[in-house]
Parts: structure tokens; C-alpha cells; sequence
């Protein structure tokens, strides 16, 4: 008779994060339909905690908090829902120039989310805002998974990074669609590295600019000419 | 937390209502706490203050998918600014920045050499209860265990590092993990 918890023995690993994608992907099913192992998973995720909080206390540096209120001031509100966080427009104060420097920041491989705000935070600090951003998140099809858009209004070129999609099969890839009006278009294929971190250059069609989302979906390679299979991110610009 | 003050879990429901007031004070219980574990992971201030202001940033936006059954608060923050530290380490690792290497470097002394800073690290841990869960794990266990909670390295990575069998290495990291759960949760830790 077959395991019914075959993942079971994954769970110490997988509330570590070290598992590979094949293994992170059996487990994360396997718990979406199994209250038993969710249990198990989150009294290991509890040790992971324990280790973690049980760190050598560190001063934080002094403007920190001040910079993540200032943060939290442009963002709005949070859904009060479990749902995935509803996208928001955010106006970032970078100069209009970084957006051309934002799009050739992520060709030249910054796939990093962190590093990504990081090169751009610092070369942006008190300009007028000119660019868009929107804030892309995962459906309970890839809960974990998070991005930002951001698009320069001026040429409506833009970059894609997210972070936390799950690696798909050679056969499949991501596809970003603007929609408008239940209308949707493709703004590209893109296929997320080993660590997970994905980005797409994009480009706004011309007839097409007043566009009001963002989706992901799974799609074969190479792209479909509308939407398939299942949705794994949204966001609103 | 003084009389009349909201739990943790309440400034959470705060937050994730909106209320900037909460997560200031959710910062001012805890900011310290997400810093220092990120720091442990990455030993870089510069990314751990951007991976501690990307935690607080994420709690603000998900607030809502906090469950209170799954755990504290602080345990919880504490794990997401870990895992997000890994991350960055992976990224900076991949991309074979200096930062990462010394991280490596100064972590991976072989086993048996005559000073083990992964040892060092366990000892630095603050909570005395954690500190002697840990120090009650076999060392082998705990070397493997070290490689994939502060350095994320998987299975296969440690197995490598190591020079142990595949499978010795998932038993030891589970085994240990079974142990420490066992041991915190006897204390009323879980």
C-alpha cells in the first residue's frame, strides 16, 4: 500500500528552503490538499523560527525606520482578505532618466529584486517621480511568488522582475498579458533562473497603451496568442 | 508589552487593515530582531538593512495572510527576514560577488579543523534554550544543519561540501530538525 504522506520525511528540509525545485514543488501539492502535513510543516516551520529569532541581536542603523515608514506611506492600503495582496500603483521617486537606466539595469542581469530596488533607490533619492510601478502578485496557483513592473510612460518600455515562480517544465514558460477591458495582449515569454528571479523587457503597444492590469500565466514555449493556463500572477497598474 | 498595549498578533490585524501606527510599532518591537537575523545570514549591513526594510515591506503588504495557529509573530517575522536572506545570499553567491565568498569562506571550515565558526555562530545565539537544543545535537548533525540553516545550501550542495552520501546528509539535517522540535516543544516552545 503507497504512503499516503510519501512527502512527509521533505518537511524538515522544505521549511529550511533547501530542497530542490522537484522535491519543493511535490511537497507544496501535496500540502495544499493534506491539513495533517500542513500541521507537520508548520511546527518545523516553528523551529526554522526558533533558529532564526534566537540570532545575535544587531543595532539596526538609525534611519532605517524612517525609511520604511516613508515606504509604507506610498504604498496603500493592504487587503484585510487571505487573498493574494491586490497590485497597487506606486509612484517611485526616480528621475525620468533611470527609467531608460532601469530597463538597462535588469538587461545587464540584475535579476535580484533586492539588488534591483537597491541600484535603483540609489540613484533616485528626492527627483519627481516619472515613472509607473506596479506591484504583481501570486495567485494560490504560485502564492509565493511576487514582482514589480515598472514602466517608463514617457516610451512605454518597460521591465518585469519577479521573484518566487516556480520552474516549469522545457515545454512551458511564462507569459505576461496586459489586459484592458477583458482585452488582453502578450508582453512576452520569460523562463525564471535556478535561483527563481525572472525579468522581461517589455514594450507597450502603441494602440494598446491605456491598458489597466497585469497577469502571468503558464503557457507552451514560446508563448500562446491568449491566455491557456492558469493564472499565477496579478496586478493593477 | 505594557498593560493596555495590543499583542503582536493585534497590530497585525492592524496592519493589515492600514493602520501605519501598527506597523511602526510592530518595527519598534521587532525591527531589531528581523535586522539581526538577516545580518546573521548575509554579514553585510548594507543587505541586511535593505532585506529588513523588504520584510517590513512584505508584512505591510500581507498582513491578511497571517494565521495565528501557524505560530508567534516574532518566530514568524524571524523566519520570513531568514528565508529572504538566503535568498539574497543564493543571488549574490550565483553571481560570485566577494560578499558571498567570505560568507562561504568564513563558514565552511573543514570538519575537525581547529576552529569552527559555524560553531562559533550556534554559540552566539542568544536564547539560552536555543543554544542548548542545539549543542545537544550530535556534531555531525549540527555541521550539516549549520550548511543549510545559515547558508542555505541544499542536500546536494551539502553532500558535496561534506563528502558524505546524499542520503546521510537528508537524514542528519531531518534528524536533527525532529530533534530540536522535540526538545523546544518539551519546553513549551511550539
Amino acid at each position: 500500500m503507497s504512503d499516503p504522506h510519501p512527502i512527509r520525511e521533505l518537511l524538515p528540509a522544505f521549511s529550511l528552503g533547501i530542497l530542490d525545485e522537484d522535491e519543493s514543488r511535490e511537497v507544496k501539492e501535496h500540502l495544499a490538499t493534506c491539513a495533517a502535513c500542513r500541521a507537520e510543516a508548520a511546527s518545523f516551520h516553528e523551529v526554522t523560527g526558533l533558529l532564526a529569532s534566537a540570532a545575535a541581536p544587531r543595532e539596526p542603523p538609525a534611519g532605517l525606520e524612517a525609511r520604511i515608514l516613508r515606504a509604507v506611506q506610498t504604498r496603500a492600503s493592504p487587503a484585510a482578505s487571505a487573498g493574494p495582496a491586490p497590485a497597487r500603483r506606486r509612484r517611485s521617486p526616480w528621475p525620468a532618466l533611470t527609467g531608460i537606466a532601469a530597463v538597462v539595469a535588469v538587461a545587464l542581469g540584475v535579476g535580484n529584486l533586492l539588488q534591483w530596488n537597491g541600484v535603483l533607490g540609489a540613484a533616485a533619492r528626492g527627483r519627481a517621480a516619472r515613472l509607473d510601478t506596479a506591484v504583481l502578485s501570486g495567485t494560490p496557483n504560485a502564492p509565493e511568488a511576487y514582482g514589480t513592473v515598472v514602466l517608463d510612460p514617457k516610451d512605454n518600455k518597460g521591465v518585469l522582475a519577479v521573484t518566487g515562480l516556480p520552474a516549469l517544465s522545457a515545454d512551458r514558460q511564462y507569459q505576461l498579458w496586459l489586459i484592458r477591458d477583458g482585452e488582453r495582449r502578450s508582453g512576452g515569454v520569460f523562463t525564471p533562473d535556478a535561483e527563481g528571479y525572472g525579468s522581461l523587457l517589455l514594450t507597450v503597444p502603441a494602440d494598446f497603451r491605456n491598458f489597466t492590469s497585469f497577469g502571468v500565466s503558464v503557457e507552451p514555449r514560446g508563448g500562446s496568442p491568449a491566455p491557456t493556463g492558469p493564472r499565477v500572477m496579478a496586478g493593477k497598474l | 508589552m505594557a498593560a493596555g498595549e495590543d499583542s503582536d498578533e493585534q497590530l497585525i490585524q492592524r496592519i493589515s487593515s492600514g493602520d501605519r501606527q501598527a506597523i511602526r510599532l510592530l518595527y519598534g518591537r521587532h525591527g531589531r530582531l528581523v535586522y539581526s537575523c538577516a545580518f546573521q545570514v548575509v554579514s553585510d549591513a548594507a543587505a541586511a538593512e535593505e532585506i529588513c526594510q523588504d520584510v517590513f515591506l512584505r508584512v505591510w503588504d500581507r498582513a491578511g495572510t497571517y494565521r495565528p495557529d501557524r505560530g508567534k509573530v516574532a518566530t514568524w517575522l524571524a523566519r520570513i527576514s531568514r528565508n529572504r536572506a538566503i535568498d539574497v545570499l543564493r543571488a549574490l553567491r550565483a553571481r560570485g560577488t566577494p560578499a558571498a565568498a567570505a560568507v562561504d569562506e568564513s563558514l565552511s571550515a573543514p570538519a575537525g579543523s581547529g576552529a569552527d565558526p559555524a560553531e562559533r555562530l550556534w554559540q552566539s545565539l542568544r536564547d539560552e534554550r536555543v543554544r542548548e537544543a542545539v549543542a545537544s545535537l550530535p556534531p555531525e548533525q549540527r555541521r550539516a544543519l549549520s550548511l543549510a540553516f545559515f547558508q542555505g545550501y541544499t542536500h546536494r550542495q551539502i553532500s558535496g561540501i561534506l563528502g558524505e552520501p546524499l542520503g546521510t546528509v537528508k537524514t542528519r539535517i531531518r534528524d536533527a530538525m525532529i530533534k530540536l522540535r522535540s526538545r523546544l516543544g518539551d519546553r513549551g516552545e511550539l
